[in-house]
């Protein structure tokens, strides 16, 4: 199982380091895998694995319109994005936000719960050519709504001592495959209180804690 | 190239940093014995006068409004629904008896808050009543002092009167420490699912222990939760596999749980629980089906062992999984009791007489109501959040709750304690 995750890796945000071109749309597809920290396991299964997927239209004056979708059924963020690319010192530099619901329900076998709160990730990456490729650094903030919870009849809210849960730096490599195609692989560090990170919906932990990810995606025209 | 390979020496040690282990956290204590050290012993049971709800008057940042105190034999325990925080403190006489100072540690198990704790007994002449060994009126009762950065070094200033008195809640509401008080993850100095955290339960608020029962290859019913042996819970270069595949002495040769502790035997556990402490009993949750005919002869063996001792205590063999219960089924287990955890219509299937279902399923009050009116008990499994411990409490009315959190369930279940002069059934 864990090597069918590692197998599936992931692809993160979008990168756009590549030209942007008007009207065009891609859409990119891959996975994540989230290595808990083990002071947080409450037993085995410490690695969380996500799906990704991108779609992105690139505008005019180099601005992209994004929708992402990380999840994996009880943990899943839906967002909107908007991203703005220019040059620096010669190279690619990105602005971007996203800004969604994060979301997750579980019925039977013991669960009769869902959650669901706004989530925002402004970001900023910075591109580097190397060879062919690309690497790109890339890092988001990640703030956080009031959580509105439901235990079967019960429901309730929790307001958030503070938006920000947290942060995550990630480095990749984008490598074209020919046709618009391209291939991302890399890898980052996850510094986030838990809601973020346990994919079991009820954490209590409330100190943030740092954290490995992988990723590995594909993403064409 | 130089910057390519920076890039990826940097990305290297990111990662390896975020893989860091957390050292296991230890117990804060007074560094030179405190004043402690030089105290006189209290009489035995001078403590229990203290027993009682408090109004936090200085401290309310650290505590919120309210603390619940709680004497268990000559250790006293305060929980505050703060952040969840407890301390446990001992007492001792100074000055020839005239004052009587309490000293200990405070945690927040939520993070990694923690440190030391002094309280003096006021006003004098009630202090000195106590090292007297004598019983005082509960007014004008006041514990007053600080919380401490190391042994001498104030940071917070505490104040508590008291405001009314605990509530008896043995016969009608269990606090069912989940592994054991603690899990390992919450760090509060012993490992989870290890005799000594059973010792300690009584000092966290708990009044029974909810613990995992696996089996060794040689047919040993063992506390532990996963099936494998992992840095998660053990150390011990060679303790690694899954715990089926030692035999009990080879788990005693090579394998310590976190904080150094052995594994414990269901006997070891069974054994200390009826002769060490004055816990009401344990909900063992069967991980392996191979074992329910051994835990069977062990319950009975240990049923024995209180009945003789004059001892009341409940030993529930839960039944979590299909095939624990057909084991369970298959077996002679009259003398013994059970419980079941999803669906409240096994009971009748398998003769149990608890249920205990996920929390996540809802308060389902009406039907906690129905099988609580069957003469059945409910137990809810996991909860440890404030936010939700009230509803559940006040509009399911349980008969107890699996927590890892047992001294914030006390104050809370104490705060509510008019909910279980309801009768239900």
């Amino acid at each position: 199982m864990q090597l069918l995750a590692a197998l599936l890796l992931i692809f993160s945000l979008s990168a756009q380091a590549s030209e942007n071109l008007p009207d065009r749309v891609s859409l990119g597809v891959g996975a994540r895998l989230e290595f808990l920290p083990i002071h947080l396991i409450e037993s085995e299964a410490p690695h969380v694995p996500s799906l990704t997927a991108l779609l992105r239209m690139d505008l005019p004056a180099s601005f992209s319109a994004n929708m992402r979708y990380v999840g994996v059924v009880i943990k899943n963020q839906l967002e909107l994005g908007l991203g703005w690319s220019t040059t620096a010192f010669g190279l690619p530099v990105s602005l971007q936000y996203f800004g969604g619901v994060r979301f997750g329900a579980l019925e039977g076998s013991g669960f009769n719960a869902s959650t669901w709160s706004w989530v925002h990730h402004p970001g900023i990456q910075f591109s580097v050519p190397w060879q062919d490729s690309w690497i790109m650094l890339q890092t988001e903030l990640i703030l956080g709504g009031t959580e509105h919870f439901k235990l079967g009849e019960f429901t309730d809210s929790s307001k958030l001592k503070t938006p920000f849960q947290g942060f995550q730096v990630n480095l990749l490599v984008e490598s074209p495959l020919g046709e618009g195609a391209r291939f991302y692989y890399g890898a980052g560090v996850i510094v986030s209180v838990p809601y973020d990170q346990a994919w079991l919906v009820f954490s209590d932990e409330n100190e943030k804690a740092t954290y490995p990810q992988l990723m590995v995606g594909y993403e064409f025209l | 190239m130089n910057f390519y390979k920076s890039v990826l020496v940097l990305a290297t040690l990111l990662l390896l940093s975020a893989c860091a282990k957390r050292e296991p956290a230890s117990i804060p204590i007074f560094s030179d014995g405190g004043l402690l050290k030089n105290s006189a012993a209290l009489p035995t049971g001078a403590l229990a006068s203290l027993n009682g709800l408090f109004a936090v008057n200085a401290g309310t940042n650290l505590l919120g409004d309210g603390i619940a105190v709680h004497v268990v034999r000559e250790t006293l325990s305060l929980f505050s629904s703060r952040k969840d925080i407890f301390a446990i403190l001992k007492g001792g006489c100074l000055n020839s008896g005239s004052e009587l100072v309490l000293e200990g540690y405070w945690r927040a198990p939520k993070s990694s808050q923690g440190g030391l704790v002094r309280l003096y007994v006021k006003p004098a002449a009630v202090a000195a009543a106590l090292c007297q060994g004598n019983t005082v009126p509960p007014e004008p009762l006041q514990l007053e002092g600080e919380t401490l950065q190391d042994r001498n070094r104030a940071t917070t200033a505490l104040a508590f009167s008291f405001s009314k008195p605990l509530t008896d809640l043995t016969s009608k509401f269990q606090v069912i420490a989940h592994r054991g008080a603690c899990r390992t993850i919450d760090e509060c100095g012993y490992s989870e699912n290890s005799l000594e955290s059973l010792r300690q339960i009584e000092y966290f608020g708990g009044s029974m222990i909810e613990t995992d029962i696996q089996l060794t290859r040689d047919g040993i019913p063992v506390m532990y939760h996963d099936e494998e042996l992992s840095d998660r819970l053990v150390r011990g270069p060679f303790c690694h596999g899954p715990v089926s595949s030692f035999s009990l002495s080879e788990l005693r040769k090579y394998c310590r749980l976190v904080y150094g502790e052995q594994i414990p035997t269901l006997e070891d556990l069974l054994t200390t629980l009826i002769s060490e402490t004055t816990l009401q009993g344990a909900y063992l949750d069967m991980k392996s089906p191979a074992a329910v005919p051994t835990v069977i002869q062990t319950v009975k063996n240990a049923l024995s062992l209180a009945s003789s001792s004059g001892r009341a205590v409940r030993l529930l063999i839960g039944l979590p999984s299909q095939e624990v219960k057909d084991a369970y089924l298959g077996v002679q287990a009259s003398g013994v009791e059970c419980l079941i955890e999803e669906n409240s219509d096994d009971l009748a299937k398998y003769g149990c007489g608890t249920w205990s279902p996920r929390f996540t399923e809802g308060p389902m009050s009406d039907q906690v109501k129905a099988v609580r009116a069957s003469g059945s008990s409910v137990f809810f499994w996991t909860m440890n959040d404030l936010r939700y411990l009230d509803y559940y409490l006040v509009n399911s009315r349980p008969d107890g709750i699996v927590t890892d959190r047992p001294g914030l369930l006390f104050h809370r279940a104490q705060l509510n304690a008019g909910v279980f002069s309801l009768e239900v059934r």
